[in-house]
C-alpha cells in the first residue's frame, strides 16, 4: 500500500474515533477498567508467586542419616541426591559441623556444649537440599527416605501445600478472571466500532463497489480500535505502575520485623514497570483489532 | 468483455430472476439492457458485479469468470470497470473532489497521481466550479455527472450505468446520455440497465431486452437474423 493512502487511512480512523467520540470515550473506561482489574490480578498473582518462591527457597528437605550408617550407604545418598533432577543445590552437614551450628546458635553460651565434642556428640550428620519444584517435594523426600543409611527426613510439606494452593488459585483464578474480562473489553469494543460501521455502511458498499479491498475498508476501524486500546492501556499503566510504586516505597521503609522481611520477596517497581507496559499495551491492542474486526464482519460481505 | 453463458439465477424460496440467459457483448460496444420492474435486471447487474453469483452457468466480464473467482480477486475484477448508480451512491461526508478521489485512494493510486488526474475529469463532466460542494449542495444531474466522473477517474474498459437517469429530469438526462456517448466513442465499453424504452430507442444502440428472466430481444441478434 501506498504510504500517502495508508496515512489517509490512518487519519480517517482518527477521524472516526473523535467523530464518535461519546462512545469511544465510554469504551475507554471499559477497557480501562477491565485492564485495571487484569493489571491487579496479575501483580497479584506475580508477588503470590514470588513470594511463595522465597519461602520456598527458605526450606530444605533435610536428610538425616543413622550415626551408625557406613560410608558407602553416604555415598549412596550423596550420589542420589547429586544425580536427582528435583534438587537444585545440597550442603553437607556432618555431626560436627551440627555441633557448631548449635554451638553457634547459643552465642556466649555455646561452650556449654564442648563436652558433646567426639564420641559423645548426639547430632546426627545429615543433607540440606533444596528442592526446585515444590509440587513434587513429597515424592522427592519419599524416594530419600528409602535410601540406605537414612534415618529420617525433615520436609516442610505442610507449608508447601498451603503455597501450592495459594500458587494454583491465584493462577488460576487469575486466568479465569482474565478471559472473562477480555471477552468483556472485545464485546464493548465491537459494540462501539459496529456504531461506526453502521453509521458508514453506504460509505462501505461504495467502497467495495469501486474495488476496494477489505483489507483497505478495514484499516481506518481498526485502527479506531487500536487508539481506544492505546488510551486505555498508558491510562492503565500510569495508574498502576504509580500505585505499585508507591506501595512497594511505603512498604520497604515503613515495614517492619516479619513484613519488612517478606517485603524482600516483593517484586522491584525497577524490574516490573517495563512489563507491565508491554502487557497492558499488548492486551490493549489486541482487544482494540480483535473488536473491530468482529464487527465489520457483516458489512464486508457484498 | 462481457459473457453470460445460460446463467440462471434463482432466489429463495422459488423466483427464477434469469432463465438460461446467454448473451455477449464486444470491447466498445454501447448497449441498452432494457425491462420493466421485476423483469431480472437488477439481478443481471448483480451478477456483473458479482454482488451475487450465478447458480447456473458462466458469467464472464473482462477476463474474469464471476462462476469461479475467488473472493480476494473480486475487488481486482471491479477496478476494471467503472459503475454509476440510480441513487448516485455519494458520500455525504465528502466533498465533490473527496468523493472522485477517495475512488482512487481505494485502488492504492498514489496522492500526486489524484491530484492530476481528479481536476481532468471534472473538466470532462463539466464540475470544476463544483469540487468543493458537498453532494447535498448539488442538483441531481449534477450529483449523477459525479457519480459518472468516479466511474471514469481510474479509465475503466467498462462502464455499467444502472438507471442513470432516473432521478433526474428529461433535459439532463441528455447530458448524462451525451457524456456516456462521449465515453464510448473512445472506445469504451458502455452498459446501460434502464426500464425507459424511450431512452434506449432515442440513441438507435444495440437494446438487449429481459423480460420475466429471459431475453426477449436482442438487437444484434434482429439484425444478424435480417442480414
Amino acid at each position: 500500500m501506498k504510504l500517502s493512502n495508508f496515512t489517509y487511512l490512518v487519519k480517517q480512523g482518527g477521524s472516526n474515533f473523535k467523530e464518535n467520540r461519546v462512545m469511544s470515550i465510554a469504551s475507554i473506561g471499559v477497557v480501562l477498567s477491565c485492564l485495571i482489574i487484569v493489571g491487579v490480578c496479575g501483580l497479584l498473582a506475580l508477588n503470590i508467586n514470588s513470594f511463595a518462591k522465597f519461602l520456598g527457597d527458605q526450606n530444605e528437605v533435610v536428610v538425616f542419616l543413622y550415626d551408625d550408617a557406613s560410608q558407602e550407604q553416604v555415598d549412596g545418598v550423596a550420589n542420589f541426591i547429586k544425580s536427582n533432577n528435583n534438587i537444585a543445590s545440597y550442603d553437607y552437614i556432618s555431626k560436627e559441623d551440627a555441633l557448631n551450628e548449635q554451638m553457634g546458635y547459643l552465642g556466649e553460651y555455646g561452650d556449654l556444649l564442648e563436652s558433646y565434642r567426639g564420641e559423645n556428640n548426639p547430632l546426627p550428620a545429615s543433607f540440606r537440599c533444596k528442592v526446585k519444584d515444590l509440587n513434587l517435594i513429597q515424592s522427592t523426600s519419599d524416594q530419600l527416605a528409602a535410601l540406605e543409611g537414612v534415618e529420617l527426613i525433615s520436609t516442610p510439606t505442610e507449608l508447601v501445600g498451603v503455597l501450592i494452593t495459594i500458587k494454583n488459585a491465584t493462577y488460576y483464578g487469575g486466568i479465569s478472571i482474565l478471559a472473562i474480562l477480555v471477552f468483556v473489553s472485545i464485546v464493548v469494543i465491537a459494540n462501539t466500532i459496529r456504531l461506526t460501521v453502521f453509521a458508514r455502511r453506504k460509505e462501505i458498499n461504495i467502497m467495495k463497489f469501486v474495488g476496494a479491498t477489505n483489507g483497505f475498508i478495514r484499516l481506518p476501524f481498526i485502527v479506531e480500535g487500536v487508539i481506544i486500546g492505546t488510551i486505555a492501556a498508558l491510562t492503565t499503566f500510569l495508574i498502576l505502575s504509580g500505585g505499585y510504586y508507591y506501595l512497594i516505597q511505603y512498604i520497604e521503609t515503613s515495614a517492619t520485623g516479619w513484613i519488612a522481611t517478606v517485603s524482600d520477596a516483593l517484586i522491584p517497581y525497577q524490574v516490573i514497570w517495563p512489563y507491565m507496559l508491554a502487557v497492558f499495551l499488548g492486551f490493549g491492542w489486541f482487544i482494540g483489532t480483535v473488536g473491530s474486526a468482529i464487527s465489520m464482519r457483516r458489512h464486508l460481505k457484498v | 468483455m462481457i459473457d453470460f453463458k445460460n446463467v440462471t439465477k434463482t432466489y429463495k424460496p422459488d423466483i427464477t430472476a434469469l432463465k438460461g440467459i446467454s448473451l455477449h457483448i464486444d470491447k466498445g460496444e454501447f448497449v441498452f439492457v432494457l425491462g420493466p420492474s421485476g423483469a431480472g435486471k437488477s439481478t443481471f447487474l448483480k451478477l456483473m458485479l458479482r454482488e451475487e453469483a450465478a447458480d447456473k452457468g458462466e458469467v464472464i466480464v473482462n477476463g474474469y469468470n464471476l462462476s469461479k473467482i475467488k473472493q480476494r480477486d473480486i475487488p481486482y475484477m471491479r477496478r476494471t470497470l467503472g459503475v454509476v448508480f440510480q441513487d448516485f451512491r455519494l458520500i455525504p461526508t465528502m466533498t465533490v473532489y473527496e468523493n472522485i478521489a477517495f475512488a482512487m485512494r481505494v485502488t492504492n493510486i498514489g496522492e500526486k497521481d489524484i491530484k492530476k488526474r481528479v481536476p481532468y475529469i471534472l473538466n470532462l463532466v463539466g464540475l470544476t466550479d463544483k469540487a468543493k460542494k458537498f453532494p447535498t449542495q448539488l442538483s441531481g444531474g449534477e450529483q449523477q455527472r459525479v457519480a459518472l466522473a468516479r466511474a471514469l477517474v481510474h479509465s475503466p474498459e467498462l462502464v455499467i450505468a444502472d438507471e442513470p437517469t432516473g432521478n433526474i429530469d428529461p433535459e439532463l438526462s441528455i447530458e448524462i446520455m451525451e457524456l456516456l456517448k462521449a465515453i464510448n466513442s473512445v472506445g469504451t465499453t458502455v452498459v446501460v440497465v434502464t426500464h425507459e424504452h424511450e431512452l434506449a430507442h432515442t440513441y438507435a444502440k444495440r437494446i438487449i431486452e429481459i423480460k420475466d428472466g429471459t431475453i426477449v430481444l436482442d438487437t444484434a441478434m434482429a439484425k444478424a437474423v435480417r442480414f
